[in-house]
C-alpha cells in the first residue's frame, strides 16, 4: 500500500533550493511555530480551508452548501473557521477560488508522476525535488519512500528541515537525500523557545550528527531584525557552527522580507511577524564575512 | 551505523577495509555489509568511493594536480583515479575543472569583448533615439520620384513591372545623397513613418516646404501634385470577385484569405556582395540570351545600371564635402567612404568595410520597391563573416574597428519602428554550430545600442551555449525582448517536411515577427492567410451561422444541439467547421494570388530571388524556388480551453445541457460566478495537464491535415502558422463570448501563449505545454511569448534558463520570445508614459514602444501571467 501525506503546494520550475531547476513539494505540518514564519498554511498537520476575502463575488454558493461554517453579514461574507471540518465541499463549489483547501492527500505514485514532468529540465541543469513544508521530516517515511523513486530516476533530492524531529526520522530519509538545507534560527536555547515554541537543543544535535555522517549540508539561516541579526549573534552562531562536522558545506543566509502577511489572514492565523525593518544587501553583505571569517566557511545571502 | 559513518568521514584520507571495519564495530563481515547497505542506501565500497571524490573534486577545483589528489585519497595510479572520476561526474578531472571555470570564464569574457561605444556611435545613436528632425529631411524623396517615375512610365503605357521598375529608377537617378557627419555607412531608405497612412502626401504649404528641403526641385514638386491630384490609375489592377459568404468571414476576422504579396522578404544581397550590379547584369543577359527577352529581364537590367552608380554619388558628395573643408566632417571618415562607395554597390565588395557598405545600399533599394515595414536582412553573421575573417587575417581591419562598422549598420538598420529583422547563429548541414565572433559581436552591439526591437537568435542542442547565455543575458539587460529564439532542431525537420531541401532548410531565416523564410531563394507570402479558429464554437453552437452576427452564415451546418450528444460528436462538429473556415481563407488566398500576379511585380525582388532570373518569371508569379503560403492559425489556446470546459461541464459532470452554454454565451456571461466556474473549475491550456493540452495538440494537427489537403485542391503549398500577428486584438473584438471565460469582445490570446493570466504552473510547465505542440509541422512557426520576471535574469539563473531552454527544445519548442517588464512598470507606464519613452515590450513577433500601443493591447500585455520562477 503506498503511503500519502498532506501537500500544499507543489512548485515547478523553481530556481532556488537546490541546484539547477527544481520541483519544490511543501509538506503540512511543523514542530515549530516560528513567529515570522513565511508558510503559516503548512504549520498545522490537517488539511484546512484558506479564504481569499479579496477574491469572494458574493455568490453565495458556500452558504447554500454549508450554512454552519458560512454567513452573509450585510456586503459581507463570513467564514466561521471554529465550525470548519475542512471537508471541502464549499471550496469546491467556489467558482472565484477564493475558498481553497490547502492540503491536499497524495500518494507516493501521485506525487512521482508531477515531479516526473520536469525530468529533462532536471537532467539539464543538474536540478531535481526539494521537499521542504512544514516540515517535511514529519513525513519521513513518506519522504523516504519519494526520495528512493527519485534516486532510482537519477534525479537530485535536496531536504529542507528545520531538525526539530527524532533523529529516526532523519536517519529514514539519509540514504535517499543528496543535499540537506538545514535550518538553524537562534542560537539561544530560551530565546529559540520564545520565538519558535520549542527550545533548539533536539535541532542542534541532529544538525551535529548529521553533519558527521552526510557530506553535503547546507545551514540556512533566516535573519529576522531584532531576533538573531546582532554582531553577539553571530558569535553565538559561530560557536555552534564550530562543534557540527565536516559534512557543512557553506552558509546561506536569507534576508528578511514581510511578503508572507497577507497569507496569515488567509489562513485565518494572526501576523506577529516584523513588520518595520529589513536589513540592506550592504548590511547582509558584511553579516556575511563576519559568517565567513569566524566559522571558516563559505557564506552568501539571498 | 551512525558511528561506523563517522569513523569513515573522519578517516576518508586512510586506506579503510571492509573487514577492518567490520571487525572494529563488532560486526560479522556480511551483517555488515547488509545494515550499511540498508542504512546508507549504497554499498560500502560505493559509498565509500563517492565521498573520496567528492573531496577530491574540490581539491581539483582548488587547483592541485590530479595525481597529487589521486595518490591523497588512496589511487594508486592517475589512471584509475581519470577512471571513477568518470564514472562518477561523467567527465575527466580536467574536464570538470574546465567546466566549472568555463562557467566563470563567461562572465569575465565580456568585460573582453564586449567593446564599448565609441563616441561616434554615442553621438549617432542619440540622433536617432532623440529626434524627429531627422526623419523630415528625408522622407519626401522616395515619394516624390518614385511616384513620378512610375506616374511617367504609367503615360507611356508600359506593363506594370515596367511601372515598378522605372519608379525604382527615378528614386535612384534623381535621390540626393546626404552625408551625415560621423556615419561610416552612407545611405538613407527614405523612411515613411510620418505619411504611412497615405500614399502621396496632399498639396499643403507644409509638404512642399519637406519637398524644397529634400532638394526637390520646384518643377519636379509641382508635376509630383499636380498627379496627386489627378489622382491617375497607375498600376493596371484587376480584383477577384468576392462571395458573400466570404465577404461576411472578413468582416468578422474569421477567415481573412488574402495575399501579402509587398514588403515582406529576404533578398540573396550576398549575390551583390559578390557579383556587384555590374556582375548581375552580366548574368541577365546570360538567362536573357538564353530564354528570350521579356520585360522581367529588361526591368532589372535598368534597376541594376542606375543601380551601379548609387556608390559613386555618395562618393561625389563626400567628395565635395571634403573639398569645401566642412569641419563637422573628419577627413578620415570622408576618405574611408569615398574609398568604399567608389567601388560598391557597382562591383563586388573587396573588404568588410564594403561589404557592409554594398550590402545596405542592396537593402535600401529593396525598401523602394515596396516600403522598409518588413523587408529583412538575414543571416548577417553569416553573409559578412568571410569579409570579416579576411580582414582580420591580413591586418586590414581590428575587432574594434569591426564593431564600430557593425554599430554604425545597426543604427541605420534599426531607427525606424519596422520589423527588419535579422538574424545571428544557427547550424550547419554538418550539425555543427555556426555561431562566429560577429554573431556575438552583432548581440554585444544590440546591447549597446540599447534601442534595438527586432532581431533574433538562431540555436540548436550543438550551439554553444555560452552563445545562448550571451543571448539571455542581452534579453536580460535590454529589457526589449530582443533577441528572440528559433530552435533549428524543429525549425529545419518542420521546413524538409515541405520539400524544402536540406541544405536550404538550413539556411532559414526570419522575415520582420517570426515568419520563415529561405533567403534569396523563397517568397514565403507572410501572414497571408489569417484565421481565428475559437469562431468554430460558435458555428457549432448556432449551426452554421455567427454567434456574434447572428445573420452571417459563415461556418457550415453541423446539426442541431441535441444530436450532438457525445463530446466526440461535438469534437467532429468543432472539426469541420475548423476544415471549413481554412478552406474559406485558401481559397481567398488562391483568388487574390491569381490577382497579386498581375497587380504586384516585384523586378527587383526576382533579381534577388532563385529561380526569377533563371526562368524569367516574377517573384509574384511562382518565379521563386520555393514559393509557399503562411496560414496563420488564431486562437488555439482559447478553442482548445472552451472544448475542455464543454467537455468537463456537458458531457462528464452534466451539469449543463449545450442549449444552456449556448444561452450563457449569447447572453455573456449574466451570471459572474459561471464565468468564474468555467475559468477556474476546468484545466486550462499552458499548465502541462494533459487533457487539456493534448485537446491543442489535437487542433493543429487536424489543421496541418486539413492544409495539406487543401494544397493539393488548390495547387498551392500552405505553411501552417500558429501566429496571431497583434490581430489577436481584431480577432477578440469579432468573437463572441467563449466557453473558457472569455467575455464577449475581450483579446483572444496571442498566437500559442495561453489565454493571458491562465497559466499558474511556472515556467517549466508553460514551455511544456507549448513544446508539446506538433511544432514539426509549422514551418511558419509556432510563436509563444513568455512574460518573465526581469529580477530572474540574475548572473547566477542565466546559465539555469539556458538550461531550461535547451530541455524544452528537446522537447520540441519550435519559437520563444521572453517579455522582462513586470507589471507594476507598465502600469506606470500607462499613466505616465511621458516617463517611458524608450520602454519597449513584445507585442507579437515585435517588440514595440509601450506608449505606441492602444489601451487594449497595453492591457492585454500587462494581464499576462509573469513568471518569476520562485
Amino acid at each position: 500500500m503506498s503511503v500519502s501525506a498532506y501537500i500544499t503546494n507543489i512548485a515547478r520550475g523553481s530556481l532556488h533550493d537546490g541546484p539547477g531547476v527544481r520541483t519544490v513539494v511543501y509538506f503540512k505540518g511543523c514542530g515549530l511555530s516560528c513567529k515570522w514564519c513565511h508558510n503559516p498554511e503548512t504549520l498545522s498537520a490537517q488539511k484546512q480551508i484558506l479564504y481569499i476575502k479579496s477574491k469572494c463575488i458574493h455568490c453565495g454558493k458556500c452558504v447554500e452548501l454549508c450554512p454552519e461554517c458560512h454567513k452573509i453579514q450585510g456586503s459581507d461574507m463570513l467564514f466561521l473557521r471554529e465550525n470548519c471540518t475542512a471537508c471541502g465541499k464549499c471550496s469546491d463549489a467556489c467558482p472565484s477560488l477564493a475558498l481553497s483547501l490547502c492540503g491536499e492527500e497524495k500518494t507516493v505514485t501521485e506525487l512521482f508522476e508531477e515531479i516526473k514532468k520536469d525530468q529533462h529540465y532536471y537532467t539539464a541543469s543538474g536540478g531535481g525535488v526539494t521537499f521542504s513544508g512544514g516540515e517535511c521530516l514529519l513525513h519521513s517515511q513518506f519522504v523516504k519512500e519519494i526520495a528512493k523513486m527519485c534516486k532510482d530516476k537519477d534525479i537530485h533530492t535536496t531536504v529542507e528541515s528545520a531538525f526539530f524531529v527524532p533523529w529516526k526520522n532523519v536517519e529514514e530519509v539519509l540514504p535517499f537525500t543528496d543535499l540537506f538545507f538545514a535550518d538553524l534560527k537562534i542560537p539561544d536555547s530560551e530565546k529559540h523557545r520564545k520565538f519558535t515554541g520549542q527550545d533548539n537543543k533536539l535541532i542542534i544535535e541532529n544538525i551535529t550528527k548529521l553533519s558527521n555522517i552526510h557530506s553535503n549540508i547546507i545551514l540556512r539561516i533566516p535573519v529576522i531584525p531584532g531576533v538573531n541579526d546582532s554582531d553577539d549573534d553571530i558569535d553565538a552562531f559561530a560557536q555552534i557552527i564550530k562543534t557540527f562536522g565536516k559534512g557543512i558545506k557553506e552558509i546561506e543566509l536569507l534576508k528578511y522580507n514581510n511578503l508572507a502577511e497577507s497569507k496569515y489572514d488567509i489562513a485565518g492565523k494572526e501576523y506577529t511577524g516584523f513588520a518595520e525593518k529589513t536589513q540592506t544587501n550592504e548590511e547582509m553583505q558584511k553579516r556575511c564575512s563576519a559568517f565567513k571569517e569566524k566559522c571558516s566557511k563559505n557564506c552568501y545571502f539571498v | 551505523m551512525f558511528e561506523v559513518l563517522k569513523y569513515i568521514h573522519e578517516n576518508i584520507e586512510k586506506n579503510i577495509e571492509l573487514s577492518d571495519i567490520a571487525n572494529k564495530f563488532g560486526y560479522s563481515k556480511w551483517h555488515f555489509c547488509s545494515k550499511f547497505h540498508n542504512y546508507t542506501g549504497k554499498s560500502f565500497v560505493k559509498y565509500v568511493r563517492h565521498y573520496r571524490l567528492q573531496l577530491a573534486a574540490l581539491d581539483i577545483l582548488s587547483g592541485k594536480k590530479s595525481i597529487d589528489v589521486a595518490l591523497n585519497y588512496g589511487y594508486e595510479t592517475l589512471g584509475g583515479f581519470n577512471k571513477a572520476f568518470l564514472a562518477e561526474f561523467g567527465c575527466l578531472p580536467r574536464e570538470y575543472k574546465k567546466h566549472v571555470k568555463d562557467t566563470q570564464l563567461y562572465y569575465e569574457r565580456r568585460k573582453i569583448t564586449m567593446y564599448p561605444l565609441t563616441d561616434r556611435c554615442e553621438t549617432l545613436r542619440r540622433l536617432v533615439v532623440g529626434t524627429n528632425d531627422y526623419e523630415d529631411y528625408y522622407c519626401m524623396q522616395h515619394k516624390v520620384y518614385s511616384y513620378l517615375g512610375m506616374a511617367h512610365a504609367a503615360k507611356n503605357n508600359l506593363s506594370n513591372t515596367e511601372i515598378i521598375s522605372s519608379g525604382i529608377v527615378n528614386v535612384l537617378n534623381n535621390f540626393k545623397p546626404v552625408i551625415i557627419p560621423g556615419e561610416l555607412t552612407v545611405g538613407f531608405n527614405f523612411p515613411d513613418s510620418k505619411y504611412k497612412e497615405t500614399f502621396a502626401p496632399d498639396n499643403t504649404e507644409e509638404n512642399r516646404r519637406l519637398a524644397k528641403l529634400n532638394g526637390i526641385s520646384d518643377n519636379d514638386i509641382d508635376t509630383y501634385f499636380k498627379y496627386v491630384e489627378e489622382k491617375p490609375q497607375l498600376l493596371k489592377k484587376i480584383f477577384p470577385e468576392i462571395t458573400k459568404e466570404e465577404q461576411y468571414s472578413n468582416s468578422e476576422w474569421a477567415a481573412i484569405g488574402r495575399c501579402i504579396d509587398a514588403n515582406h522578404s529576404v533578398l540573396n544581397y550576398e549575390k551583390v556582395l559578390k557579383l556587384g550590379f555590374r556582375g548581375l547584369l552580366d548574368e541577365i543577359t546570360k538567362y536573357e540570351n538564353k530564354n528570350g527577352t521579356n520585360s522581367i529581364y529588361s526591368s532589372m537590367k535598368s534597376i541594376c545600371v542606375a543601380a551601379c552608380e548609387m556608390g559613386k554619388k555618395y562618393a561625389e558628395e563626400a567628395k565635395k564635402i571634403k573639398a569645401s573643408g566642412n569641419e563637422r566632417y573628419l577627413k578620415d571618415d570622408l576618405d574611408y567612404i569615398i574609398a568604399a562607395c567608389e567601388n560598391v554597390p557597382e562591383n563586388p565588395a573587396a573588404s568588410f568595410r564594403e561589404a557592409v557598405q554594398s550590402l545596405w545600399f542592396a537593402h535600401i533599394i529593396n525598401t523602394w520597391e515596396d516600403s522598409i515595414n518588413a523587408n529583412s536582412l538575414g543571416r548577417l553573421d553569416q553573409i559578412l563573416y568571410p569579409y570579416y575573417k579576411a580582414d582580420i587575417d591580413k591586418g586590414l581591419l581590428t575587432k574594434e574597428e569591426a564593431f564600430e562598422i557593425i554599430c554604425c549598420l545597426w543604427i541605420k538598420l534599426y531607427r525606424n519602428y519596422d520589423v527588419q529583422q535579422s538574424c545571428v547563429g544557427g547550424t550547419s548541414t554538418d550539425g555543427s554550430s555556426q555561431v562566429n565572433e560577429l554573431s556575438y559581436m552583432m548581440l554585444d552591439a544590440t546591447e549597446q545600442l540599447d534601442f534595438i526591437r527586432c532581431m533574433s537568435v538562431r540555436y540548436s542542442e550543438n550551439t554553444e551555449k555560452e552563445f545562448i547565455k550571451r543571448a539571455l543575458e542581452v534579453v536580460g539587460h535590454v529589457q526589449k525582448g530582443v533577441p528572440f529564439f528559433f530552435n533549428d532542431d524543429v525549425m529545419i525537420p518542420a521546413l524538409t517536411s515541405k520539400g524544402i531541401s536540406i541544405e536550404d532548410a538550413h539556411d532559414y531565416t526570419q522575415i520582420g515577427c517570426v515568419e520563415t523564410v529561405i533567403p534569396g531563394k523563397s517568397n514565403p507570402h507572410a501572414v497571408t492567410g489569417e484565421t481565428n479558429l475559437l469562431k468554430a464554437i460558435e458555428y457549432v453552437l448556432c449551426n452554421g451561422n455567427s454567434m456574434m452576427h447572428p445573420d452571417f452564415k459563415t461556418g457550415v451546418e453541423t446539426g442541431e444541439l441535441d444530436k450532438l450528444d457525445t463530446y466526440n460528436k461535438f469534437y467532429d462538429a468543432v472539426k469541420k467547421q475548423i476544415s471549413h473556415i481554412l478552406d474559406l481563407t485558401c481559397s481567398g488566398v488562391k483568388k487574390h494570388t491569381e490577382c497579386s500576379v498581375i497587380n504586384s511585380p516585384r523586378p527587383y525582388k526576382s533579381l534577388l530571388t532563385e529561380g526569377c532570373i533563371e526562368t524569367g518569371r516574377d517573384f509574384n508569379d511562382a518565379g521563386a524556388k520555393y514559393d509557399y503560403y503562411q496560414i496563420m492559425l488564431g486562437g488555439i489556446p482559447n478553442l482548445a480551453d472552451s472544448l475542455e470546459v464543454i467537455r468537463e461541464f456537458v458531457y462528464k459532470q452534466k451539469k449543463y445541457s449545450l442549449e444552456e452554454i449556448k444561452e450563457i454565451l449569447v447572453n455573456d456571461y449574466p451570471d459572474e460566478s459561471v464565468r468564474l466556474e468555467f475559468i477556474n473549475k476546468a484545466a486550462k491550456f499552458g499548465n502541462d495537464i494533459e487533457s487539456v493540452d493534448s485537446i491543442a495538440v489535437d487542433i493543429v494537427n487536424a489543421a496541418c491535415d486539413y492544409l495539406e489537403e487543401l494544397s493539393e485542391k488548390y495547387g498551392l503549398s500552405f505553411h501552417a502558422q500558429p501566429f496571431t500577428f497583434l490581430w489577436m486584438v481584431d480577432h477578440g473584438r469579432e468573437s463572441a463570448a467563449s466557453p473558457d471565460g472569455r467575455r464577449k469582445g475581450e483579446i483572444i490570446a496571442y498566437s500559442v501563449s495561453p489565454m493571458q493570466g491562465r497559466d499558474f504552473n511556472g515556467l517549466t510547465s508553460l514551455l511544456n505545454s507549448i513544446a508539446k505542440l506538433p511544432t514539426k509541422r509549422t514551418p511558419g512557426t509556432t510563436s509563444a511569448i513568455v512574460e518573465v520576471d526581469p529580477k530572474l535574469f540574475t548572473d547566477r539563473n542565466i546559465p539555469l534558463l539556458a538550461d531550461i531552454l535547451l530541455a524544452s527544445s528537446e522537447k520540441g519548442l519550435e519559437n520563444v520570445q521572453f517579455n522582462t517588464i513586470d507589471a507594476d512598470t507598465l502600469i506606470d507606464a500607462q499613466k505616465y508614459p511621458e516617463k517611458y519613452n524608450n520602454l519597449a515590450v513584445r507585442v507579437s513577433g515585435f517588440s514595440q514602444k509601450f506608449n505606441l500601443l492602444s489601451p487594449e493591447l497595453q492591457n492585454h500585455i500587462i494581464g499576462r501571467t509573469k513568471h518569476s520562477c520562485l
